[in-house]
């Protein structure tokens, strides 16, 4: 896995996979630290510092299902709930911090490098 | 050692070897002349590691027939030399593109304005030669209306084959034209370049262009959705498409007519300085 820090974003290259991925400033510090012995309690309150929005697990729960789904996490340890699985648009209803969400939103983007890319091809990107 | 054919070359470019060979000796000046753009023959023994053989098959059995192999597999036959030409052209630049080892190539149109690149990234028909098209009629150099070149700082580098362009919108039928038959008033670019601008855009009949900023993060994956060198090199496609979005604005979202980008994207370049 190659690193490099841009603007506040942690872009990542998997040479294995060929994927690249771009994490926003939540997402990143949330893949830095999650590391095995970092809590979650710990995580929300690492995030809220950062961005300044109020320590919520439900933030920090969403940033590793986004790395998990990813395979940026050798396990999140999280078990299938209804916290844990709240897509983008229901994490935003439920918290409601509408200004402070656009910064604290982890955001994951992928790119995957092609072996078939040709002028009128396809890659992926999500 | 001897071979079969009548004329045999090896060619480099930007780090990647070809070699060409054809059983009709009169045709190797037109297949060198489609080489790719900074293409330069190699002396005997210079050649280390050719990745691409294009051999070019001309027969004579009652019709003429054109048969362009690559690494032994056929990949067109043709009933004309001009036909096969055309499809020679794409498709040693595809295999430049794909094992450069000294830059790499992303799927872009390219332009100079005022000593910095605006890169258009994008598959065949997104409207890319018809924006390079209207920054040129602006005053922009030129560089590529096919391939942005980025080296490992980040730099662009001109590929300036004669403008493809499309008489019908989505036909893959293209017509070489210079820029002399543009008129362009920018010229060539001849020099590498820092990278400006960033234009992720796709063409929609009626559409107005309110683009999105671009995160360099984000622009930094586009450069990649779009390099056709990635898959062979991913580090090295990585960390040129890194450098480049880091000096860079980028933006996107669909476009309508080209003239609102090229007067949107002037004006943005020139209010940043």
């Amino acid at each position: 896995m190659v690193e490099k820090e841009l603007a506040g974003e942690l872009l990542l290259c998997d040479l294995g996979s060929k994927k690249a991925f771009s994490l926003n400033r939540s997402a990143a510090l949330v893949w830095k630290h999650a590391d095995g012995r970092t809590s979650i309690d710990e995580l929300a309150t690492l995030l809220a510092k950062e961005t300044g929005t109020p320590a919520d697990t439900r933030l920090v729960k969403f940033a590793l299902r986004k790395l998990d789904k990813d395979a940026l996490m050798e396990r999140t340890g999280l078990p299938r709930g209804e916290d844990t699985n709240l897509d983008r648009r229901q994490l935003f209803n439920k918290l409601g911090w509408a200004a402070a969400l656009l910064v604290a939103l982890p955001m994951v983007t992928t790119v995957k490098a092609s072996a078939a890319v040709h002028p009128s091809g396809q890659s992926e990107m999500d | 050692m001897r071979h079969p054919w009548q004329a045999y070359e090896c060619a480099t470019a930007y780090g990647a070897e070809v070699v060409v060979r054809t059983n009709r000796a009169a045709a190797m000046s037109a297949l060198l002349a489609r080489l790719p753009y900074g293409s330069r023959l190699l002396a005997d023994g210079e050649a280390s590691h050719p990745k691409c053989v294009f051999s070019v098959v001309f027969s004579s059995n009652g019709d003429e027939t054109w048969v362009l192999n690559r690494n032994g597999r056929r990949v067109a036959r043709c009933r004309s030399e001009a036909h096969l030409l055309e499809i020679f052209e794409s498709q040693v630049a595809l295999s430049v593109a794909k094992s450069a080892t000294e830059c790499i190539f992303v799927h872009c149109g390219v332009v100079g304005w005022r000593g910095k690149a605006i890169l258009i990234p994008g598959h065949t028909c997104y409207g890319k030669t018809t924006l390079v098209r209207h920054f040129l009629e602006a005053g922009a150099a030129y560089y590529s209306d096919e391939f942005a070149i980025l080296d490992s700082a980040g730099k662009v580098h001109p590929y300036a084959r004669p403008l493809q362009i499309r008489h019908q919108p989505g036909s893959l039928k293209q017509t070489a034209v210079t820029m002399e038959e543009l008129g362009a008033a920018g010229g060539v670019g001849r020099e590498s370049i820092e990278p400006a601008l960033l234009l992720c855009c796709r063409y929609r009949e009626g559409g107005r262009w309110r683009p999105e900023e671009l995160t360099p993060g984000v622009a930094a994956l586009e450069l990649l959705r779009y390099s056709f060198t990635a898959y062979r090199s991913m580090e090295a496609a990585f960390r040129a498409a890194s450098e480049s979005a880091s000096r860079l604005s980028a933006w996107r979202g669909a476009r309508g007519e080209a003239h609102e980008v090229v007067e949107w994207a002037l004006r943005h370049l020139d209010t940043r300085g």
